[in-house]
């Protein structure tokens, strides 16, 4: 970053901040949690939607100044001694800590926002935010776990609270049901994640990824090994809702509360692919593992099939939900690249293919959560779910269709917001790490996309009404977080070098390059 | 500053008006829309650009040069910046819009603040189009021209309006991956003597032969690759014949300022971009295959007009002769003298305003027959004698009358391609063109006689009398612009033929 | 000689006597069979109903609470054992004890909470509650 270097010195490798505080972006996360679960004790009866929402929101974007702050400072970063590790090792916050704790806390600040207007008269609400906030604590401790232990710590306590807000509509059988499933499937590939850790601990004797990576280079057990990688690579395609362990993805999605949706769907899947690239990159590192286990082809498989099923499932869709949730497995697939295009030795192409999936999560935190947003709009006015229930649909509300319209084109690629340059640098840097092929594969899903995003477009924009909307209010809430999340998807376009100049500068820490 | 200026003021403009009241947003948007149109004279009376802005010893007006993003080793610029080609094309479009917007105040009556919000989108984007000097930046306008006129198209449209959206939509799209795909290529095979998107950069490399091999292919076949994916890409925009059969579809769907911008300035961006693509980077392959691309010129012109003679739609007669005038633009550019290419890109502006101005006025007369079938009416001049003088005026003006600026334009393009040295049988091929314009003649003669004069008759249940005055306002307007162009083509000519010089010089078997 | 064979021999004799013992009894007795015999033992009461009964959902809330404590315990334990060494080894307070005031305190936040939110009052059914109400009357 450009900031001048005195700034950078003044902070925790200088000695001016103790060191524990690099982890402010949690910090605040799980502060906010404490204080809102203090206000819900000194007044359980009554329902202060307007103080808890409120201050959800202030405590998210506490975190995100955290996060950009030490981003712009270099807090953790090369340019200021590098990784800060702390407790044990079992924690570090770097540059990619930070840019993913930046995605998480603007997150869920949206979804804050929104939840005001979408929780009133609700039951539960004190908890409803208090979970949020402990899912994104979980988050970003998952972004800046350094051992497989705190890496599983850090997974559950992002679940947990997950499982508990996808039920949250619990007179609500499509809730009760999503959250059921959803948690079921949670816990069977937390037991495959869990016994994947035990297999490699087994073989390598330490939790912490680098010793990790030096034992994997010497070890004769590599079918153990190989069984192990293999069983925490299932882990986190359940939580990144990726082939073969996305079956819950739709079903929790179109069941949970839309925010929760747009929530899950955007900063879980992040978070997964969080702690995916440093396990594998740091722990199961390709310069050190044992030749058979090559985890680079198996990514390559579930990028394709991720991104071919979910788009083709997207395509046949009739509910607009399950059709956004069916294309976040789609974009899921997307990411995936940054793992699949992977090479072995110090390439600088490493780094920049994986930073080009994460500024592409960045982005899609932005766009995701805001087709969420925009679902859980009209859940509130109470219009149907289908494509048809849409028609004409923008002549009663402009701006939120605008915003829509916005989304989807930028979901799909179209240079109205930051999805344009985020998904063109994804499949320029896989075409330039020499993966042309993964890039054409996903430029056909991506041309696919445009589909069936765009039927929601049409239906909004261009279709007459099928029926009369009763629109009785403009929720402030809903609409603020719509708004945020569409300036944010526009300003991602001309403002997309920072963030792919960040990405790159964290991914290429985590390669060592 | 001042295209960044122009931009941005036009896009907030767009926004301000999407969600001001429908009342007022129809006034409220040609109040804006004239900021550009004045910036934009404003730089036309201080342009001082020399050369070609793509090509080495040339200035280029109004330049800004600043990095944006870096991908991989390719660092993308935000660079902008005009000369004596993209010049007349920036002024035409903000022109342009003006006028259709005014145009609009009548036939747009249903959710009017969005339709004028969009049509300012449009002109940002396309300002950007025309003044983008960094391939990544011109492909962002590129593709977000397409959003507005998907909406103006679907929403505002005729019956098959939401066919022809998509139609128009799907081919667009699928040209602009041809095109990004061969340009990509391209760039790749240019190997490490470029180390930017630039436009500048890459047109100088691939002039100064530093093509390598990618992908297994040779340089020449990359360079034939690319280019037949650019020119397909491009040629759909155009359009050129086969790749037309979405125009006829969004004109007639299209509401009549909708259809002016598309004729007017949507169809340049295809020929402006051949010429700053295939023709400033890649002459050597359009020299290698100008019998072929001047045989699709040709098809487009003949084709074109032949398809116009079977219309009754008077709205679907000038869209295909559109087809049939760009045939001419890229008859100049094969051609590939000073005055082919010069001449083509004096028609770029030429039937800019022309085909903007004939949109219009059928427009006009279509807001109180309510029909555009030639069958349908007759002795409108009667009735309607203003618009129907501009409507005979503009007639002449497709049809080459001296004295307007269809005419130089295509004078300047016959006279180029007559002489051309790169092009064989350059002479029949311009004969064969020339026959088109007996065909245009023939049929705009025809429409005009049997529903202009003769003794009125209307089949539509309207009464018809002389059009608004805000109706009128841009038709004139519009007319006064052609003829000045075409009594004082040096308005512009001199700044083209500048800017095109450079283009030949190194040009032909390079 | 090998050790382990003392372990086997332990191991054989401790299954071989009480299944000896069965099998003795089980030859030697008389066979009565009663419905005395076979029903539940349940202290002297009357055993009413199944096994297969739904507990009450505060059990389990109190349960859940009581992980609070059972973590608490584990981690203080260790904490006081080293407490005083540490203190004279010349670490200060402030790292010896304010971590584990946190700890407590983060701990005690969702007691709190969820005895303000109710978790531990023994709120009755409505059914139970009519039950009550008609026995009395």
């Amino acid at each position: 970053m450009s900031l001048p270097s005195v700034t950078a010195t003044l902070l925790q490798s200088g000695g001016a901040l103790p060191e524990w505080t690099a982890l402010a972006p949690t910090l605040a996360l799980a502060l906010t949690a404490l204080a809102l679960l203090l206000v819900d004790s000194i007044s359980p009866e009554t329902k202060n939607n307007a103080l808890l929402a409120g201050t959800t929101a202030v405590g998210s974007f506490v975190s995100l100044a955290f996060s950009g702050w030490y981003l712009a400072a270099g807090t953790g970063q090369s340019g200021t001694g590098g990784e800060i590790v702390l407790y044990g090792e079992a924690l570090v916050v770097d540059g990619m800590y930070l840019f993913f704790s930046a995605i998480f806390a603007s997150v869920a600040a949206m979804v804050a926002i929104a939840s005001y207007d979408y929780l009133a008269g609700k039951e539960y609400q004190g908890e409803f935010y208090a979970l949020t906030m402990l899912a994104a604590t979980g988050m970003t401790l998952m972004a800046s776990a350094n051992s497989l232990a705190s890496a599983f710590v850090a997974l559950e306590l992002a679940s947990l609270p997950s499982y508990a807000l996808v039920a949250f509509l619990k007179k609500n059988k499509g809730s009760v049901e999503a959250g059921l499933k959803y948690f079921l499937i949670g816990a069977l590939s937390s037991a495959i994640f869990v016994f994947g850790i035990s297999l490699v601990y087994a073989v390598t004797g330490s939790l912490l990824f680098s010793d990790v990576a030096e034992a994997l280079g010497e070890t004769e057990l590599v079918g153990v090994a190989g069984v192990g990688v293999l069983m925490i690579a299932g882990g986190f395609a359940f939580k990144t809702a990726s082939v073969p362990f996305h079956f819950w993805a739709p079903e929790a999605y179109e069941g949970a509360p839309a925010p929760i949706s747009g929530f899950l769907s955007s900063a879980s899947k992040a978070a997964g692919f969080a702690v995916a690239f440093r396990v594998f990159v740091e722990a199961f590192s390709l310069s050190a593992i044992p030749e058979g286990i090559n985890w680079v082809i198996l990514f390559q498989i579930l990028a394709v099939v991720t991104m071919t099923l979910g788009n083709f499932a997207a395509a046949t869709q009739d509910t607009v939900k399950r059709m956004l949730a069916y294309s976040s497995i789609g974009q899921a697939g997307y990411v995936l690249i940054g793992l699949a295009a992977l090479a072995g030795g110090a390439s600088s192409q490493n780094g920049d293919v994986m930073g080009a999936a994460m500024a592409h999560l960045f982005v899609y935190g932005f766009m995701n959560t805001g087709a969420f947003l925009f679902i859980a709009l009209t859940e509130h006015w109470g219009i149907g779910r289908t494509f048809e229930d849409f028609n004409g649909l923008a002549s009663k509300a402009p701006m939120a269709c605008a915003a829509m319209a916005l989304f989807m084109f930028s979901l799909a690629g179209l240079p109205v917001g930051g999805g344009f340059f985020s998904k063109y640098f994804l499949f320029a840097n896989a075409v330039f790490a020499g993966f042309w092929w993964l890039a054409a594969l996903g430029a056909i899903n991506s041309a696919l996309s445009l589909f069936y995003y765009s039927r929601v477009v049409k239906a909004m924009w261009i279709e007459d009404a099928t029926s009369e909307f009763e629109i009785r209010s403009k929720p402030v809430g809903l609409y603020a977080g719509i708004m945020i999340a569409a300036v944010g998807t526009f300003l991602l376009l001309p403002a997309f070098g920072p963030i792919i100049e960040t990405a790159q500068t964290a991914a290429s820490a985590l390669f060592g390059a | 500053m001042i295209i960044e200026i122009l931009i941005a003021f036009t896009l907030v403009a767009a926004l301000a008006t999407f969600f001001a009241p429908d009342r007022v947003s129809g006034k409220l948007a040609f109040a804006l829309s004239l900021v550009p149109v004045v910036g934009s004279l404003y730089m036309w009376s201080l342009f001082d650009a020399s050369g070609n802005a793509l090509l080495q010893g040339s200035q280029v007006a109004f330049e800004t040069n600043m990095p944006w993003i870096s991908l991989g080793g390719y660092e993308i610029a935000w660079h902008v910046g005009l000369d004596g080609i993209s010049l007349p094309l920036f002024v035409l479009t903000t022109v342009l819009t003006s006028l259709a917007i005014v145009s609009a105040w009548t036939p747009i009556d249903t959710r009017a603040s969005q339709f004028y919000g969009l049509m300012l989108f449009m002109e940002a984007s396309l300002l950007g189009v025309f003044s983008a000097l960094d391939f990544f930046a011109w492909f962002v306008f590129w593709e977000a021209v397409l959003v507005p006129m998907y909406f103006l198209i679907g929403v505002w449209g005729g019956p098959r309006r939401k066919y022809a959206a998509i139609k128009f939509f799907v081919y667009t799209n699928v040209a602009s991956l041809a095109m990004f795909i061969g340009f990509m290529a391209l760039v790749f095979a240019l190997g490490d003597s470029v180390t930017s998107l630039g436009l500048p950069e890459i047109a100088q490399a691939t002039r100064a032969g530093e093509v390598g091999s990618y992908f297994g292919l040779g340089a020449g076949a990359i360079k034939t690759v690319a280019f037949a994916a650019m020119f397909v890409g491009f040629g759909v925009k155009v359009p050129i014949a086969p790749f037309h059969t979405w125009l006829p579809d969004a004109h007639v769907e299209a509401p009549t300022p909708v259809s002016v911008m598309l004729a007017g300035v949507l169809l340049k961006m295809g020929t402006y971009a051949l010429l700053r693509f295939n023709f400033t980077m890649l002459p050597d392959v359009a020299a290698q295959y100008a019998i072929i691309i001047a045989v699709f010129a040709v098809v487009s012109v003949i084709y074109g007009a032949f398809l116009a003679l079977a219309q009754q739609d008077l709205k679907r007669i000038v869209a295909y002769s559109s087809v049939s005038s760009m045939g001419y633009v890229i008859l100049g550019l094969v051609a590939y003298t000073l005055y082919g290419v010069g001449g083509a890109t004096f028609q770029m502006v030429a039937h800019g305003l022309i085909s903007g101005l004939m949109f219009m006025t059928v427009g006009v007369i279509y807001n109180t027959t309510h029909t555009r079938m030639v069958g349908d009416m007759s002795g409108l001049a009667d009735r309607m004698p203003v618009t129907v003088g501009i409507l005979v005026a503009a007639a002449f003006g497709y049809m080459g009358l001296p004295l307007m600026a269809g005419f130089a334009a295509e004078f300047f393009i016959f006279v180029g391609s007559f002489g051309s040295q790169t092009l064989p049988f350059a002479p029949l091929f311009t004969a064969l063109a020339m026959f088109g314009i007996v065909v245009v003649a023939g049929y705009l003669l025809f429409a005009m006689q049997r529903t202009l004069f003769g003794p009125f008759r209307l089949e539509t249940d309207y009464t018809v009398g002389p059009a608004p005055l805000h109706d009128k306002l841009p038709i004139a307007v519009l007319l006064l612009l052609v003829i000045a162009l075409g009594v004082a083509p040096e308005l512009f000519w001199g700044m083209i033929l500048d800017a095109v010089e450079p283009v030949l010089e190194t040009g032909g078997g390079a | 000689m090998n050790p382990w064979i003392a372990i086997g021999a332990l191991a054989v004799m401790g299954v071989g006597i009480p299944l000896g013992m069965m099998a003795v009894s089980a030859i030697l007795r008389p066979s009565v069979p009663e419905q005395g015999k076979s029903a539940i033992y349940e202290s002297g009461e009357i055993p009413t109903g199944t096994t297969r009964i739904r507990f009450n959902i505060q059990y389990y809330m109190v349960a859940l609470l009581f992980v609070i404590f059972d973590i608490e315990t584990v981690l203080i334990f260790p904490w006081t054992v080293i407490y005083r060494s540490a203190l004279e080894s010349g670490v200060g307070l402030g790292k010896v004890l304010f971590p584990m005031l946190l700890f407590i305190g983060i701990l005690t936040m969702p007691l709190v909470w969820a005895w303000r939110n109710g978790a531990v009052e023994w709120v009755k059914s409505p059914r139970a509650t009519s039950r009550k109400v008609e026995g009395e009357s």
